[in-house]
């Protein structure tokens, strides 16, 4: 056989191959590509031609209308029109090769529209359309309802839009969902999709999943279950929010604000109510709470600023830093230290590794730190009890200060600069220890370290730090 | 003896550019379905070649034969 | 297509039986002469397990090989993978050598100018035209839908049967002729 035959023979079957292959692409839809197009895959490429079909209703009046629209491939769109009639649009847009084909393909498309008591179903006849070969076509439905209608839009594969009705429950998947001017409830269900809800004036539920949510003005409680996206709010009432992989950022909450998030990180500002949150693998920033706040997350940090209330704060493996708590501060941090400036009813840390420092503080402080130091300042004069226990200790107090106090260090010096200190008495067993009653005693301020301990006066007093 | 040859392969070749050309380009006329029309006929140059083939062996037998 | 001579020349092509002519070895340094086959492009083919063999007329060594890769492969799969799965290997390479060598042996013989037994004797037969004929009908009627391409597949091995049986008639002429034929697919 000689090489010229054998090479036109493969060419000969190489090209049927290729036909072959571009032809089955084409009618089964063989699945190439990434999630997004592939089940789109061949059937919806190549000419279209697009045909257009439409349909009203007039209903009698008075009733409150239930819409239903059930859809796929192709977008729905449900507004508000004026009146009782309902307007309904149909586009079919229909993938082949030639538009006396695609004509012909399109009369079979119907529009349905059903009756029944208050309810009116929308949908086309694509379930019943057999085809020998699966041919591709997009039905995109628009709808004008009465503005007080309660809104029901199920599809597939297509963007769902709904502004300006009563009430609205969307069930979506593949597609962005976009629903605005809700007078009453809203409920969302995506997949694959962004979620965009704005101006609902009642509840609002979202679940989704694999997209970004984004609302903005939500006078009811708003629910929300999100996977793999981003949450970002503005303006909403209280907020829950159940997230995973997918970061939470909201702005203005007029109520409680509760989160309970994993490997994404969580921040919030302008909470009027509570906050309580919860991560992982991810920090945590509060701005400006008028409640209690709650902050534990892990291998992330936690920043909180203008906490009104008080604040728990629980982490490891990164630091907390804090700015004007007017409330009782409870920080737990585990290989990490606390940073905290102007804290009005005190703190209670238990940190490890890492430093803390408190500068600025009224109330009582109880600190504990395994491998780290502790460096307390206030301005406030101490009338507290003051509790530290850590590396090296450093307690800075306005002059006119009273209280007990009572250092050790166990391999380091004690420094006490101090005015009207009493009488100190060494430790029996040589370690450096000083007991002495400061400017006439007061509440007890017991310091312990491994190092030094360094106690000292420092600017006059000033009105206690209110944040 | 020199007996007129041609090569299978050759007309076969020809011939399909040619009918390939042909059906493009009413495709692209809107009046012919590319893909499937390809996809149901391309066998035949299997076919058309075959016979190329018998009637090649078949003068190269006759004038050999002389 | 005989490929004793260039290609198309229009000369007859000599019929299966009579050995060609002989041609005038080419002594060295002499004129350029294009050899038959070519030991690379053998061996390139045989990267399709059988295609090689094709190529040098070998059309029994073809199927072994070709048979004998599929097989291992179905035996890997279906049975265990030891040792089969060396088998695969072992087929793939010894059929690519073997083209390579057959090739070489087909321009040896060329150059030593003794006969090509096994000349091209695929395309001396109507088997060929036939062949391609009847591929591409069924494929042609089945694409109409005027055959069920699936249902007859079942039939398959008759193939395997009708091989064989050519090969049994064509050893069986050879050996009336009085060759010996170089083709045993287990040399």
């Amino acid at each position: 056989m000689s090489a010229r035959k054998i090479g036109f023979l493969i060419l000969l079957l190489l090209f049927g191959a290729v036909v072959e292959t571009t032809w089955r692409v084409r009618e089964d839809g063989f699945m190439l590509g990434p999630e997004g197009c592939r089940v789109l895959g061949g059937r919806f490429y190549g000419p279209s031609f697009t045909f257009e079909e439409s349909q009203s209703r007039v209903l009698p009046g008075g009733e409150v209308l239930r819409v239903e629209v059930r859809n796929e491939f192709g977008d729905v769109r449900v507004e508000a029109g004026d009146g009782e009639e309902v307007q309904v649009r149909l586009r079919k847009v229909v993938y082949l090769p030639t538009e006396e084909k695609a004509r012909a393909f399109a009369e079979r498309i119907e529009l349905r529209l059903e009756t029944e008591g208050g309810r009116l179903r929308v949908g086309t006849n694509r379930g019943e359309l057999e085809t020998g070969r699966d041919v591709g076509f997009e039905t995109h439905l628009e709808l004008h309802v009465p503005p007080a209608s309660v809104v029901e839009v199920g599809t597939d594969h297509g963007e769902a839009v709904v502004e300006g009705v009563a009430q609205a429950i969307v069930r979506t998947s593949f597609g962005d969902v976009q629903v605005k001017d809700v007078l009453g409830p809203v409920s969302i269900e995506a997949r694959h999709g962004e979620v965009r809800a704005g101006s609902v004036g009642a509840d609002l539920t979202i679940d989704a999943r694999h997209g970004d949510v984004e609302l903005e003005r939500v006078g009811g409680h708003s629910e929300l279950k999100v996977e793999h996206g981003a949450i970002r709010a503005r303006n909403t009432a209280g907020l829950e929010a159940r997230v995973s992989f997918g970061e939470l950022s909201v702005e203005g909450v007029q109520g409680d604000l509760l989160v309970v998030s994993s490997h994404g990180a969580v921040a919030a500002t302008g909470v009027r109510g509570s906050v309580d949150a919860e991560t992982s693998f991810a920090e945590i920033r509060l701005t400006g709470v008028g409640g209690d706040a709650r902050a534990r997350t892990q291998h992330g940090g936690i920043v909180a600023t203008d906490i009104s209330g008080g604040l728990v704060a629980e982490t490891s493996h990164a630091g907390v830093e804090l700015d004007r708590v007017a409330g009782p501060v409870e920080v737990s941090v585990q290989h990490g230290g606390l940073e905290a400036r102007a804290l009005g009813r005190g703190a209670r840390v238990r940190a490890s590794e890492d430093e803390v420092s408190v500068d600025g503080f009224a109330g009582p402080v109880d600190v504990v730190v395994e491998r780290g130091g502790v460096r307390l300042t206030t301005t406030a004069p101490v009338v507290w009890p003051i509790t530290a226990s850590a590396t090296d200790v450093r307690l800075v107090v306005p002059p006119g200060s009273r209280f007990d106090l009572d250092a050790e260090s166990r391999r380091g010096e004690l420094r006490l600069d101090l005015p009207g200190l009493g009488a100190l008495s060494p430790d029996e067993e040589g370690r450096s220890r000083a007991t002495a009653t400061v400017g006439g005693g007061g509440e007890p301020v017991k310091l312990r370290a491994e190092g030094d301990v360094v106690v000292e006066t420092g600017p006059a007093a000033t009105t206690p730090e209110a944040p | 003896m020199t007996r007129p040859s041609f090569s299978p392969e050759g007309v076969t070749l020809g011939t399909s550019l040619i009918a390939i050309g042909v059906a493009w380009t009413l495709a692209n006329l809107g009046r012919l379905d590319l893909v499937a029309t390809l996809r149901t006929w391309w066998p035949l140059l299997l076919v058309l070649w075959g016979l190329l083939e018998l009637v090649d062996l078949a003068m190269r037998r006759r004038s050999g034969r002389s | 297509m005989s490929s004793s001579q260039p290609p198309d020349s229009g000369f007859p092509a000599p019929t299966a039986s009579a050995p060609p002519p002989v041609p005038s070895a080419p002594p060295a340094g002499g004129p350029y002469v294009r050899l038959p086959k070519s030991s690379g492009l053998a061996a390139f083919l045989s990267l399709f397990p059988g295609l090689g063999q094709v190529y040098n007329g070998q059309i029994a060594r073809a199927f072994v090989f070709f048979f004998g890769f599929v097989g291992s492969i179905y035996l890997t799969v279906e049975g265990h993978p030891f040792p089969f799965a060396f088998l695969i290997a072992f087929v793939f390479f010894y059929n690519m050598v073997d083209a390579w060598k057959g090739a070489s042996a087909i321009n040896a013989r060329f150059l030593g100018g003794k006969a090509q037994t096994i000349e091209d004797e695929a395309v001396e037969s109507p088997v060929w035209g036939g062949t391609l004929v009847a591929i591409g009908l069924l494929v042609l009627l089945s694409n109409l839908g005027w055959l069920d391409l699936d249902r007859l597949a079942r039939w398959w091995p008759l193939l395997l049967i009708g091989v064989g049986a050519w090969f049994l008639y064509g050893s069986f002429q050879k050996r009336k002729a009085g060759e010996s034929t170089d083709d045993s697919p287990l040399v």
